[in-house]
């Protein structure tokens, strides 16, 4: 067996020459080392008995293994590595022709250095299945590097497809869980637990399935999680998106091999690159509580144009049919419609104009009818409405010991109240003497009732009274009711972060 | 239709203000904010009403510089409101000075409708009021019993009030208001204030207006009847003044028809100021209303010119009566005498002889009359019916269609141009022969007769005259100033580029003749350069001056130097081949061998200047400054160089690699 | 040329009214067209009519857009004059000495008033115009005044002051250059109005010197002065204290008179009748007329004329204070 030696670096070579120094220099310190160990050589094998010392070696290593297969046409460096899954993975390093090698000795020695420097190599296996002067010579350079290194000598065999095979077919050395989410049952928070769909030993081929509900309107993450002890998860193995409905799911899945797992009858299933910090910082802490019932009263001013009016109708319109599509119990939304005016000065007869109730906790279909069948009156006093009337009316309906939780009053429309007695507004007081303000503060106070506004202008100008009117929520009536304003009125519960991962119950 | 400078206020409040009613806005010069606060005072007729019609009203008053003014004003519901949320009333308030108005004879509706046409009044400036002309016929129209009682009435100096009308539009009324001023003279509206309504509580000074009741007392009142119908019966005060008033009436009454639109447009020519506070203006008023009407004058301008009379009627012609010289010296005399029947009758016979036409030796004579007369006219005279149905006869007789400018300076002199308050019958024809159709004057002729009625004239009639006509005018014309301006005019939209008039020039020998007439020695070069300098445009090329000197026949020295100074760059060929040319045509030679010869050999020498490289760099030199000699001329050797290198160089090479090459071969070979 | 001269008017005027811009002269006018026809009490029975028919087609025409069309009156632009009759009631037949036997047939006071109307800012103008000079003449020529001061114009005291001012000046200076008033005062009977008490704000400031005995508040002629001097007082402005002691100081104090009023008075419901928690007659509606709601009660606007009546025609009419 050659060894390492200065005086056995005889060659014609230029750039072997030109390097010959530094070679020197490191050899003879590794020479006083080699003497005393030697070279293990495992000797002439067949290709079973490779196969299987290789399937032993890649089922139990744990620290990375360089492994060299030095063949005819050059000299390939494989690293046999965990990843941070725990999953084995072969990769090449570099790939280095006879040809290559001849122009300049030291690629090699490069080539070698840079496969074990920076990583704990424990052992470096040298495969060799060619013979030759070029042969030899790689071997020697090999062992110059690694004194430890095993060599196998085998014939004929394709090295790179055989670690190929072999890592594919590898049990598995860890547990595969899909990563769930439960609620905690002391106290209802959300927390994230792993279902085993593959345990440790698991050959590729294995299916298995867990049945989970998907939450989320948008779709489902299905994280695959390698545990290499009972407590501590190690890192996510893959992460897919799957566009799955709310409802609950039974999720099949396939262990390919370590490190890939299919899900077989997923639709649109895509890989989903985002970090998984992330996705576990978005999730909700709790899951979303039911919505609370809801009794929506819109009181609409139908005084002015018929633009004013109508522009007023479609704002209440909108709502209630937001109300409709999107609250998710629709059986507990009750609509009211209360059709206001103003009071008439100037006449003899006394006014006895006075609210009308459209339609008093009714379906949202049946209150958006009778909203749309209210119709524009020309407006006789111009600077105020009979807003403080409504609130009478509303006040009279609701005080016989209904239950008026989410109780919401929308007032839509233009005109402030009529002051209850003469004040420096110039507007007339109420014919009625009812005070607007005390009557909207005893509906707050009785019936918890939650007040907004939807004005014709700017809510930015809106006049003082209208700011009180919508104290939940001023809106204008140019702008289109939308979900923000169900939710500052409270109507729809505030949208939490959706739960992306699968519900175990 | 005719223009007016109107001094303008509006009179109100503003939006939300808790001040009293006052002049807001109006025009600076010459008359003072105090000014249109005090006669818009004066002249209130009572405080507006809710949903009360607009109120349109007349004024007059004296400015600190003694001029008189005339004024209308519009009154209306304001849009905003003042302090206390009230909707007031907006004045808005337009007055001319009274000299402007009988020239234009201005009629309230007009003024009115100018005012409403006209929109906002913005700026410290006046505003430029297009008015209507005196529509008598209009007028005429509107003259009810009503009207002319009111009209009589008014010259008792006492106010007339007409009452009942409320349902009547506004401008109806405004309407009746101007038909019974119409039938006072003209003169009387220098002091009258009108309104289309006033409110009877109120101390007003409107002396003819309309009303809900009349004001007690010595106020006259007439009720309003939808037939019209009005008689005056109980006219208090003296026998005298009642019969006076009933007189008028019943004069006015005598007027139908035609008779009346002549009898309005009679009395609007009264242009004398008339004050109703004066007895003896408003005595005068009924005399002059029964003086004999002059001869009805269906508007006499303009009339076609008399064609010039076949020989045979023109014998005809000469066996009656007087001869037409002898008739114009009748009534140039008969004016100088202001004999007034006499006149009449001697207009008329002129006016058959000039419709029938007369030969040209009596038109000859004509003119040389109208040409020395002395005869002067008082600028109030010039609406006299007799004047008016004069001078267009005066003209039929002394020009033919179409007239032209030889005809005209046959008959005024230079000095008729300077305006004095008096006019000569020479300036007299010429504002008539301003008025005559487009067609019956030549193009010259009209820029010499817009010369000599104003600058102003002159100038609305250039920017009205058509390219060919002003060329026309230019070339006909036989007087300096309106030549100069006519070319002036031309040069102008040479350059302006949007006409055709370069074809034009192009086509008229590029205004030779008529620059000659009216410039020499370097004014003349310069007026060449500015038509040369224009027809090239901008940038100016050869092309163009070849183009130019080739439609010139016969180009003058003076023409050619203007040339010379404006050519363009590279011109200089074309610039010699032109002036050659030109001389070759003079002396005849043109197609004969020696012109053909210099022909050829021009165009020879023009030939390598055609080529384009070297034309290009030689001319490029040519323009270059001195300073840049020296080093071009380096530049010039180095090139030369360089081209001699660049082509013999490989030859060169070759031949000395083949003297060494021998060399090598002779030194083996030994 | 020379100015011409005004369409003539009968009567001069024994009443000049006269106040700031706004200050309600015309809607004075227009109220008592219609005040004295409601007059009950003391005043019933009295009447007016115009005395001529410029006078009578105003007096219809105020009438009718304060009552019928229930607006008040446009800006004053021009000195409008109303020549009105007010009858007063039949007094009882009397018995005379020479024949106690019979009764002498009643008689109606029958008295022509002249009231002059013209714009409120005139005084407040330094320049010369037509209509102040006509206006300071028929305060001369006047015997009676009725002053109107509008408490409601909220930082308009200071014109007040200065239009009163400068009107006194004016009329001093013609009146007493000469020595037919030798104790220096202005001969007139002045009322001085506080106008627009049906105002809310007004309303609250005079509550305590509020007679609320009545169907309608008033404020009674003896407290009328303390609340005028209340409301002077209560301007920032410091000439508004002036303003009472220029008038006493020009007029003798026994011709001047006080009265708190207001021309349309204030709202009474059909059916509950007044309110003092809704007053206000007034329908504002910013960018429309004025309107007015109810029912017209003219609240001291009949008792100034009469007084200023029994003042200047003692005979006809009866001394009475």
């Amino acid at each position: 067996m050659p060894h390492p030696h200065i005086g056995t670096k005889q060659t014609n070579h230029s750039s072997w020459v030109s390097t010959g120094r530094h070679l020197r220099a490191r050899a003879s310190f590794g020479g006083e080392l080699w003497s005393g160990l030697g070279w293990e050589s495992l000797g002439n094998v067949s290709e079973s008995e490779l196969r299987g010392q290789l399937a032993t070696l890649i089922a139990s290593f744990d620290a990375p293994v360089v492994i060299a297969g030095i063949a005819d046409p050059g000299i390939k460096l494989f690293k046999l590595h965990l990843d941070e899954a725990g999953t084995p993975q072969v990769s090449r390093l570099s790939r280095l022709t006879w040809a290559e090698l001849r122009s300049g000795r030291d690629l090699l020695d490069q080539a070698l250095r840079e496969s074990l420097r920076g990583s704990v190599v424990e052992s470096v296996l040298v495969i060799r299945s060619g013979s030759g002067r070029e042969q030899e010579a790689a071997g020697r350079v090999i062992r110059e590097h690694s004194v430890g290194a095993q060599v196998i000598e085998v014939t004929g065999v394709k090295i790179e497809g055989l670690l190929r095979d072999l890592v594919a077919e590898t049990p598995l050395r860890q547990a595969y869980d899909l990563v769930v989410v439960r609620e905690r049952a002391h106290d209802g928070t959300l927390e994230l637990v792993g279902r085993r769909l593959f345990a440790k030993g698991s050959v590729p081929g294995e299916p298995a399935d867990e049945t989970v509900t998907v939450t989320d309107p948008s779709g489902v993450l299905i994280a695959i999680s390698a545990w290499a002890t009972p407590v501590q998860p190690s890192a996510l193995v893959s992460l897919h998106h799957a566009p799955l409905p709310p409802g609950r799911h039974r999720i099949k899945a396939v262990l390919e091999r370590p490190g890939v797992v299919r899900f077989p009858g997923i639709p649109g299933l895509r890989a989903d690159d985002r970090p998984w910090s992330e996705i576990v910082a978005a999730l909700p802490v709790r899951l979303a509580p039911p919505p609370p019932p809801v009794h929506l009263i819109c009181a609409v001013e139908v005084t002015g144009t018929e633009e004013e009016v109508g522009a007023r109708q479609e704002r209440a319109g909108e709502l209630i049919e937001l109300l409709a599509d999107i609250h998710p119990d629709p059986r507990r939304v009750e609509v009211s419609v209360i059709a206001y005016g103003g009071h008439v000065f100037g006449n003899r007869y006394p006014d006895r104009s006075a609210p009308e109730v459209a339609v008093w906790a009714a379906s949202p279909i049946q209150a958006l009818d009778a909203l749309r069948s209210l119709d524009a009156e020309p407006s006789q006093y111009p600077v105020g409405a009979q807003v403080e009337d409504m609130l009478a009316e509303v006040d009279a309906r609701l005080r016989p010991g209904t239950q008026a939780t989410g109780t919401v009053l929308l007032t839509v429309g233009a005109r402030p109240p009529h002051p209850p007695r003469s004040d420096t507004s110039r507007v007339l007081p109420c014919p009625n003497r009812y005070d607007w303000q005390q009557l909207l503060r005893g509906l707050e106070q009785n019936h918890g009732l939650r007040t907004g506004a939807i004005w014709d202008g700017e809510p930015r100008h809106a006049p003082p009274a209208w700011r009180r009117l919508g104290s939940a929520a001023l809106w204008s009536a140019a702008v289109p009711a939308d979900e923000d304003l169900a939710i500052r009125l409270g109507v729809l519960p505030p949208s939490s972060a959706p739960l992306s991962l699968p519900l175990i119950t | 239709m005719s223009t007016v400078r109107a001094q303008w206020a509006i009179h109100g409040k503003l939006d939300r203000s808790w001040e009293e009613y006052a002049v807001i806005d109006s025009s600076h010069e010459p008359l003072a904010r105090s000014d249109f606060t005090r006669i818009i005072d004066l002249f209130k007729s009572g405080t507006m009403e809710a949903h009360e019609q607009t109120k349109v009203g007349t004024s007059y008053f004296t400015g600190a510089d003694g001029q008189s003014w005339v004024g209308l004003s519009r009154q209306s519901e304001s849009d905003s409101r003042d302090g206390l949320g009230r909707i007031f009333a907006i004045t808005e308030f337009v007055c001319v000075p009274w000299r402007e108005l009988p020239a234009s004879r201005v009629s309230y509706r007009a003024l009115y409708d100018a005012l409403n046409k006209r929109g906002g009044l913005p700026g410290p400036q006046p505003v430029i009021l297009e008015v209507a002309g005196y529509d008598a016929a209009y007028l005429a129209g509107k003259v009810t019993d009503i009207a002319r009682a009111a009209a009589a009435l008014l010259l008792t100096g006492e106010h007339v009030c007409v009452v009942g009308a409320d349902h009547l539009d506004f401008r109806e009324r405004l309407d009746f208001l101007d038909a019974a001023a119409a039938l006072l003279p003209y003169g009387f509206r220098r002091e009258l204030a009108v309104s289309t309504w006033t409110s009877s509580s109120t101390r007003h000074r409107i002396r003819l207006s309309f009303a809900e009741v009349a004001p007690p007392d010595s106020t006259f009142k007439l009720q309003w009847r939808p037939d019209g119908s009005a008689r005056v019966h109980d006219v208090p005060g003296s026998e005298r003044i009642r019969s006076y008033v009933m007189q008028y009436e019943e004069t006015l009454r005598g007027y139908q028809g035609q008779a009346m639109t002549n009898l309005i447009g009679f009395l609007a020519g009264q242009i004398e100021p008339r004050s109703f506070e004066k007895p003896e203006d408003c005595r005068s008023a009924l005399s002059l209303l029964r003086e004999p009407l002059p001869e009805p004058q269906p508007k006499p301008r303009p009339q076609p010119l008399p064609k010039p009379l076949e020989p045979a009627v023109r014998d005809q012609h000469t066996m009656s009566a007087k001869s037409p010289v002898q008739l114009l010296e009748d009534v140039l005399d008969a004016f100088r005498r202001w004999d007034r029947p006499r006149l009449g009758q001697l207009i008329l016979r002129l006016r058959e002889l000039a419709d029938a036409g007369i030969p040209d030796p009596d038109r000859l004579s004509c003119r040389q009359l109208v040409r020395t007369s002395r005869l002067r006219f008082q600028s109030y005279r010039l609406n006299l019916p007799e004047l008016q149905s004069f001078v267009p006869s005066l003209v039929n007789l002394l020009f033919t269609a179409p007239v032209q400018t030889g005809d005209i300076m046959e008959v005024i002199l230079p000095e008729d141009k300077e305006r004095r308050p008096t006019l000569n019958l020479r300036q007299l024809v010429c504002e008539e022969l301003a008025l005559l159709p487009g067609d019956q004057l030549s193009p010259a002729a009209k820029l010499l007769v817009a010369d000599f009625s104003g600058r102003k004239q002159l100038q609305s009639m250039l920017s009205e005259m058509a390219d060919e006509k002003l060329m026309e005018a230019a070339y006909e014309l036989q007087s300096e100033v309106p030549t100069r301006i006519a070319v002036d005019e031309i040069i102008r939209r040479l350059f302006q580029e949007k006409s055709n008039m370069i074809d034009i020039v192009g086509q008229s020998n590029y205004l030779l003749r008529p620059i000659r007439f009216i410039a020499s020695g370097e004014e003349r070069i310069r007026y060449y350069r500015n038509v040369i300098n224009a027809c090239l445009g901008s940038p100016p090329r050869p092309e163009g001056l070849e183009t130019i000197l080739r439609q010139v026949s016969e180009i003058p020295e003076d023409f050619r130097a203007a040339a010379v100074l404006e050519a363009p760059p590279r011109s200089s060929s074309v610039l010699l081949t032109a002036i050659v040319m030109d001389d070759v045509r003079r002396q005849g030679l043109e197609g004969t061998p020696t012109g053909i010869a210099i022909d050829d050999r021009l165009s020879r020498m023009a030939t390598p200047a055609t080529e384009p490289t070297q034309t290009d760099e030689q001319t490029d030199d040519q323009d270059d400054d001195q300073d840049d000699e020296k080093p071009r001329r380096l530049n010039r050797v180095r090139n030369t160089l360089e081209g001699l290198f660049g082509v013999r160089f490989f030859g060169i090479l070759v031949f000395v690699f083949a003297i060494a090459m021998t060399v090598v071969l002779v030194v083996r070979l030994r | 040329m020379a100015l011409p001269s005004p369409n003539p008017t009968p009567h001069e005027p024994d009443i000049a009214m006269w106040g700031g811009v706004g200050s309600g002269k015309t809607a004075f006018l227009a109220s008592l067209s219609v005040a004295l026809n409601r007059a009950e009490g003391a005043n019933e029975g009295w009447r007016i009519i115009g005395a001529d028919d410029v006078s009578n087609s105003e007096l219809t025409r105020l009438r009718t857009n304060l009552l019928e069309h229930r607006i008040f009156p446009r800006p004053t632009d021009v000195l409008t004059s109303y020549n009105w009759l007010v009858i007063g009631p039949p007094t009882r037949g009397r018995r005379v000495w020479w024949a106690p036997w019979k009764r002498h047939p009643a008689r109606a006071p029958k008295i022509t008033f002249s009231f002059l109307d013209g714009p409120g800012g005139l005084f407040g103008k330094s320049e010369y115009s037509v209509s102040k000079e006509e206006l300071i003449k028929s305060l001369v020529k006047s015997r009676g005044l009725i002053y109107l001061f509008d408490p409601d114009r909220r930082g308009q005291i200071s014109d007040a002051f200065k239009n009163l001012d400068v009107a006194l000046r004016e009329v001093e200076s013609q009146m007493l250059g000469d020595d037919k008033y030798l104790d220096g005062k202005l001969p007139h009977y002045i009322a001085v109005c506080i106008t627009k008490y049906d105002e809310p704000n007004i309303l609250r400031l005079a509550e305590e010197y509020t007679d609320h005995g009545l169907e309608l508040p008033r404020v009674p002629d003896d407290q009328a002065r303390d609340f005028f001097r209340e409301v002077l007082a209560r301007d920032l402005d410091q000439n508004a204290g002036i303003i009472m002691r220029l008038l006493e100081a020009s007029f003798h104090e026994s011709r001047i008179k006080y009265f708190v009023t207001s021309s349309i008075g204030m709202y009474a419901d059909p059916d509950k009748g007044f309110d003092p928690d809704d007053p206000s007659n007034i329908i504002d509606v910013p960018g429309q007329d004025q309107k007015i709601r109810g029912a017209v009660h003219p609240i001291n606007i009949m008792e100034p004329v009469i007084w200023l009546g029994r003042m200047l025609y003692p005979k006809t009419m009866g001394r009475e204070r």
